[in-house]
């Protein structure tokens, strides 16, 4: 889209003083030249990027666009759009299924919204379903889809529907959304528990569904990205039973693998538009590591108030920031920090606001109109406002620590700049192994592909679920597919179980005859099942204290022994609890408010047993496959807060948790064990060290959470002996969600990072930057895992390098 | 481990099986017959016939009860002849629920038995139960599934019937079900009407009407959907429909009694009906779920039973409802009745009628004693209807009964002070009165809004009582 030359020039004065003020905040940050700054790792700002400004291109509307669209962009001031607008509409057009990358405000959701309303105007029965992953974007995109009907004229009779339907539809709106909405926004979850369960009431929809439009697809990897492929296939069979094939429209933020991804969610063939035509202005990254205050123990600078250090440069300076924490903690206390520093003039309107998921929606429109209309100079926001939020355009972006991958990192920094402006991004590393691993390699961040994304659909206990749901809207065919197992394995097992039942086609059925599986169950299996996780089995947390029983929170069954076990303290928004019993069958902890000083950490004790080799490498150092997986908490510590002395301990018996999933594990040899010169202890502390800094560094290679890996070492054990350890780390999901090959595959990759993250710490002994904080492993630690490391890179060469992107075999 | 192991780990980890259910004196089936067999054994175990239709195949239950039957307490012919002689009462029902507007021709009774209560496309209903209340008796026509893949058979079945029930003229070739084996129970006393037949019970010119027990919100949306499901017109769209469940709450439903509106309370109360060996609501699914899986009919016996005699408690209420809107109070059997029935007049906008019943319900209510809760709310609806009719000393009348009977919830109380003090304030301009009123309102401690407002009107008061006062000065 091209604004009015008018609008421009009105401008243009304010463009010239942000930018002197920008360049004089950047001076004082990082003072120097700007461009070909060679990074310095041990200073205190590591890296400075200078990213050229690039020219919009633009295209004509594409012949045979409705001319009442035409005429309404025009009335925007509109008159033609950017390329990758265009590409899109010729995708689209062409019956071709697309994925979109291009950045943040490059006018992404024109490749989607274009297409639909030109194909409702020329046939009004047309029906679009739009997915989002929060309820809040939906609303967003709802605001800005009703603007831009609302300048088309004798659009259709009765006008475009446009309606959100999610969780806060009131129940006498939803029979008219069934039936008027042209476009219908929801989530994927709502999808899968409200919509089609209910298929038969949205027949219109489906009879005439011609686009599903997917925004925000990175946000579907691991668990949700599994449950979502296995919801589009449920999608899919609905539409055949009503004889609808939609194509999809799909946006993404900048991954390694759009097109593969979206191939793998909607399970047919993408094509991919990656080719921005939206002009950007000059930006400039930075990258800041706290200064080191305790060499010894690796100690740095709290990250939190070097963000609000940075932040106040560029606030006080009258630019527009947009600050960026891990936590909600985290985003208070940066709230109140700014506000302390910058809201000084009582009964003025509120300059720094806080923004996070948990405000009421209200307030949150309210800021995002600040930030819109810039009374509101600065925002501390959780990722909340990462994704698609129209919050207009902020001069700066302050990462506070790294958002954990290269994708969500671009996406927060281009919160900052747009169109003509310059703009600057700054992330400040916390002590996390991750952050002090990006932030002392700026290379990796910024001349590497960005994560793929991986998914397993196929994941038995995700596709179980869904095999059900599918069984419940339509009765399964017997020579039906679905997915990537056997369904029909499947359905003779949940027919042992009464859930099914196979029936023949006609009167006259032979035993073999083909025929259907029906739901036969009264429960509606949609609800037993969450996208969100892979078991919905949850334990509550019930609070006793006045003598009542009120839930106060819940925690998902696999932390639930290691968060609410017997005198676990339990923290909810900043009041303490202690957990007087923990009823394991009935997934219950009771608790009681205490007032005391410290808090606990639980000692759990992890076993894995290899089962199956899926892969190896000829060396036997790297092997995937299938794993057994007992972990049992055993007792816990107690933790003074501010000092974190260890003021105390107990031993706890609680029911060991199992869990058959994949995992890639590390042999190291004997050979290299006994060639260390150490004693026995300390290189078993070096391959403890050597296993904790993997850790670190495969989440970082998967972009994954850090809950979504486990660590377990074996030494000493039948399969492996104290001389030949093994590092398992598995995905921390029953069956698996598909990390364990890639990581395989990733082997060479993965310990060349983890040497250069060992290696490049400047502790002595050892720190929770790299092998853990000393303490946890001896003092030879560090030592003992770079020569593991040395003598495993040394041997045999890694099995494969990273996969280019686009072709991940998993 | 083999994938059937993981998948057994992983469903049998989390579904739990079906519970048998074993009918006394019955052997369990071991493998129950297939293809048509197990239809016919079917068909006979219940008493049915079945029929094809629609690529599959249907089976069809009747049951006629007529005269010398009795449901409970009642004679079906009793019951009948209340039903189909009260169609002025029908217009008063379709007053006051506009669904039931146009309540006319032949009175269906629809009632399903289903797979489940979640709803959705996988809840199915595997029994349709329908009886016509006919001059001979109530006509019942049970349509059940006798697999889940015969839904659509079970539709056309449904479809075909109504249509053949309400075309005009009426038709006399054959009709599109095909009857293929079985002969309705012989046992049944009367011998049932062929569905065919042109001289059927009902008149095939007559519209139809549907009558149910929650079948606004469960049963009639539950049976479009599965015709939407299939894509076929519902022959039940946009006809009238009344379902007895909101009268019955008008009438019956007396929550500090603790009376529910439960069918099987009310059938008890009043039509003296006891269920003997009756099925519960939720082992129906199972019974159902376990006849698909080994062909063998007979747990389904007590489901189709249960089916009837909700169908038959259903028109026993609505014949009750009959009785009393048409003989109004003096019909009702309790002050709480009575009360109920002036509700169901007033929502109908017979307000003469209701005023009379509140009269009645407080004058009953106050004879009894004990019942202080159905006397004040029949006082209060007596006053609220006099003063809508712009009687307003009968209401303040009534609001000063209402003062003076025991136990009287306190919200009552203080409604009717309210009340009261305005009548007194504006229009028997007793000032003194009025200031009593509201002075025993603040003594009730009333807290928030309504004491703020007690206290605004007390303070109103004081000023224009001081001002008559000084008026008064003057003129002596």
């Amino acid at each position: 889209m091209s604004a009015h030359p008018a609008a421009r020039s009105a401008s243009q004065s304010l463009v010239e003083r942000k930018d002197v003020a920008l360049k004089g905040a950047l001076d004082h940050l990082a003072p120097g030249a700007f461009v070909e700054r060679p990074d310095t790792p041990d200073a205190v700002v590591t890296a400075v990027r200078r990213l050229a400004p690039v020219e919009a291109r633009y295209a004509p509307f594409p012949e045979g666009l409705d001319p009442r669209l035409v005429a309404a962009f025009e009335r925007r001031g509109i008159s033609q759009l950017y390329s990758h607008q265009a590409e899109a509409f010729a995708h689209v057009a062409g019956g071709r299924d697309i994925v979109v990358t291009t950045p943040t405000a490059s006018g992404k959701t024109l490749c989607y919204n274009l297409p639909v309303l030109d194909r409702i105007l020329k046939d009004p029965a047309t029906r679009a379903l739009y997915l989002f992953p929060t309820k809040a974007l939906a609303q967003d995109q709802m605001a800005e889809l009703h603007e831009l009907v609302g300048q088309i004229e004798e659009a259709v009779e009765g006008g475009i529907g446009v309606h959100t339907y999610d969780g806060d539809t009131p129940q006498d709106a939803r029979r008219t959304i069934r039936s008027r909405a042209h476009i219908v926004l929801s989530n994927p979850d709502m999808l899968h528990s409200g919509i089609l369960p209910h298929h038969p009431r949205w027949a219109k929809l489906f009879e005439n569904l011609r686009y599903v439009v997917i925004d925000e697809l990175h946000a579907y990897r691991g668990v949700f990205g599994s449950h979502l492929c296995n919801v589009l296939r449920r999608l899919q069979r609905v539409c055949r039973h009503y004889g609808s094939d939609p194509q999809f429209i799909c946006s993404s933020a900048t991954i390694a693998n759009p097109a593969e991804l979206a191939g793998r969610l909607a399970e047919r063939p993408f094509s991919l538009v990656s080719e921005s035509g939206a002009p950007r202005g000059e930006k400039f990254f930075v990258f800041v590591n706290p200064p080191v205050v305790n060499r010894e123990l690796g100690i740095r600078r709290s990250y939190i108030a070097e963000a609000r250090r940075v932040a106040g440069e560029f606030l006080r300076r009258q630019l527009q920031v947009i600050v960026f924490a891990q936590s909600r903690l985290a985003t208070e206390i940066l709230t109140t920090y700014l506000k302390e520093d910058f809201d000084d003039v009582p009964g003025m309107p509120e300059r720094i606001r806080g923004y996070r998921g948990g405000y009421l929606p209200l307030r949150r429109r309210e800021i995002e109109k600040g930030l819109r209309e810039g009374q509101v100079r600065g925002v501390v926001s959780t990722n909340a406002l990462e994704l698609g939020i129209d919050i207009g355009a902020l001069d700066v972006a302050v990462l506070t620590g790294y958002p954990g991958t290269i994708a969500a990192t671009w996406q927060r920094a281009g919160r900052a700049g747009r169109r003509a402006a310059r703009s600057a991004a700054v992330m400040v590393a916390s002590s996390a192994p991750i952050d002090q691993f990006v932030v002392r390699h700026p290379s990796y961040f910024f001349d590497a592909t960005p994560e793929h994304a991986l998914v397993n659909p196929d994941n038995l206990h995700i596709l179980v679920d869904h095999v059900k749901c599918a069984a419940f809207e339509l009765p399964l065919g017997t020579g039906e597919a679905f997915g990537g197992v056997d369904v029909q394995d499947v359905l003779a097992v949940l027919q042992e179980a009464g859930l099914v039942h196979r029936s023949g086609g006609g009167l006259d059925e032979a035993e073999d005859a083909p025929g259907q599986w029906h739901w036969t169950s009264d429960s509606y299996p949609a609800d037993a099942v969450s996208l969100r996780s892979i078991s919905s089995d949850n334990f509550v947390v019930v609070d006793i204290t006045d003598g009542g029983s009120r839930v106060i929170g819940e925690t998902d069954f696999t932390s639930g022994p290691s968060t609410l076990h017997p005198k676990a303290i339990y923290i909810v928004e900043g009041r303490l609890f202690q957990v007087e019993r923990l009823d394991f069958e009935g997934r219950k902890a009771y608790v009681r408010a205490v007032d005391c000083d410290y808090y606990t950490d639980a000692i759990d004790y992890t076993r894995v047993t290899a089962l199956d080799v899926a892969l190896a490498s000829g060396d036997g150092v790297a092997t995937c496959g299938e794993v057994h997986v007992v972990s049992r908490v055993v007792g816990f510590k107690k933790i003074k807060f501010h000092t974190n002395e260890n003021v105390g301990s107990g031993d706890l018996e609680l029911p060991e948790q199992q869990m058959h999933t994949t995992a890639y594990w590390l042999s190291v040899p004997a050979a290299v064990m006994g060639a260390l010169p150490f004693a026995i202890d300390d290189r078993r502390d070096g391959v403890v060290g050597l296993g904790f800094a993997m850790k670190q560094v495969a989440q970082l290679l998967l972009m994954c959470d850090r809950h979504d890996v486990g660590l377990s070492i074996n030494a000493g054990e039948e399969d492996a002996p104290a001389d030949e350890p093994r590092i398992f780390l598995y995905d921390a999901y029953p069956g698996g969600i598909g990390f364990s090959e890639p990581l395989y595959q990733m082997h060479g990759e993965l310990l060349a990072r983890t040497r250069e993250l060992i290696a490049g710490c400047e502790c002595e002994n050892g720190c929770p930057t790299c092998v853990g904080p000393v303490g946890n492993t001896g003092p030879l630690a560090k030592v003992a895992a770079l020569r593991i490391l040395d003598s495993l890179q040394s041997g045999a060469a890694p099995p494969a390098q990273i996969p280019a992107s686009d072709d991940v075999p998993f | 481990m083999s994938l059937q192991d993981r998948l057994r780990n992983i469903v049998g980890g989390r579904g739990a099986a079906v519970p048998v259910v074993r009918v006394p004196g019955a052997a369990p089936a071991v493998e129950g017959p297939r293809g048509a067999r197990r239809l016919s054994e079917a068909a006979d175990t219940l008493g049915g016939t079945v029929m094809d239709a629609g690529g599959g195949a249907c089976l069809i239950v009747e049951r006629h009860y007529g005269a010398g039957t009795r449901h409970g307490r009642e004679p079906v012919d009793a019951i009948v002849e209340t039903l189909l002689d009260g169609r002025d009462e029908w217009a008063v029902l379709g007053r006051a629920w506009p669904s039931a507007a146009g309540l006319d021709g032949t009175l269906c009774l629809l009632d399903l038995e289903t797979t489940g209560l979640a709803g959705g496309a996988g809840t199915q209903a595997f029994l349709i139960g329908c009886a016509l209340v006919t001059p001979d008796g109530v006509q019942v026509r049970q349509f059940l599934m006798p697999g889940l893949e015969h839904e659509r058979a079970q539709l056309a079945a449904l479809t075909d019937w109504i249509t053949t029930l309400t075309r005009r003229p009426p038709v006399s070739s054959a009709p599109s079900l095909r009857l293929r084996s079985g002969q309705a129970d012989p046992s049944d006393p009367s011998d049932p009407p062929d569905p065919s037949d042109p001289s059927d019970p009902s008149d095939p010119s007559d519209p139809l009407s549907l009558i149910t027990f929650n079948g606004r919100t469960f049963d009639v949306p539950l049976v479009e959907t599965r015709y939407l499901y299939h894509r076929i017109t519902s022959p039940l769209e946009a006809r009238p429909h009344l379902d007895m469940l909101h009268p019955a709450r008008r009438l019956w439903r007396d929550p500090i009694a603790g009376t529910g509106c439960a069918l099987t309370t009310l059938e008890r109360q009043l039509g003296g009906v006891h269920r003997v060996g009756d099925v519960p609501g939720f082992e129906i699914p199972s019974r159902y779920f376990q006849f698909v899986r080994d062909g063998d009919a007979r747990p389904l016996e007590a489901v189709l039973e249960h089916n009837r005699l909700d169908l038959l408690s259903t028109a026993l209420l609505m014949a009750r409802a009959i009785r009393l809107i048409g003989r109004g109070p003096s019909a009702t059997g309790s002050a709480a009745e009575c009360l109920g029935l002036g509700r169901l007049y007033e929502r109908a906008g017979a307000a003469g009628h209701a005023e009379a019943c509140f009269h009645e319900a407080a004058q009953a209510a106050g004879r009894i004693g004990r019942l202080g809760h159905v006397q004040g709310e029949a006082l209060r609806r007596l006053a609220l209807i006099r003063r809508r009719a712009g009687r307003a000393e009968e209401a303040a009348a009534a609001w000063t009964a209402l003062l003076g009977v025991r136990g009287v919830a306190q919200a009552l109380r203080r409604e009717a002070r309210e009340a009261l003090a305005i009548h007194h304030e504006h229009r028997s301009r007793d000032l003194e009165e009025a200031r009593l009123l509201v002075l025993a309102s603040l003594d009730e401690a009333p807290g928030g809004r309504g004491r703020a407002a007690a206290e605004h009107r007390l303070r109103r008061l004081e000023r224009k009582m001081g001002d008559r006062g000084a008026g008064r000065l003057q003129i002596d």
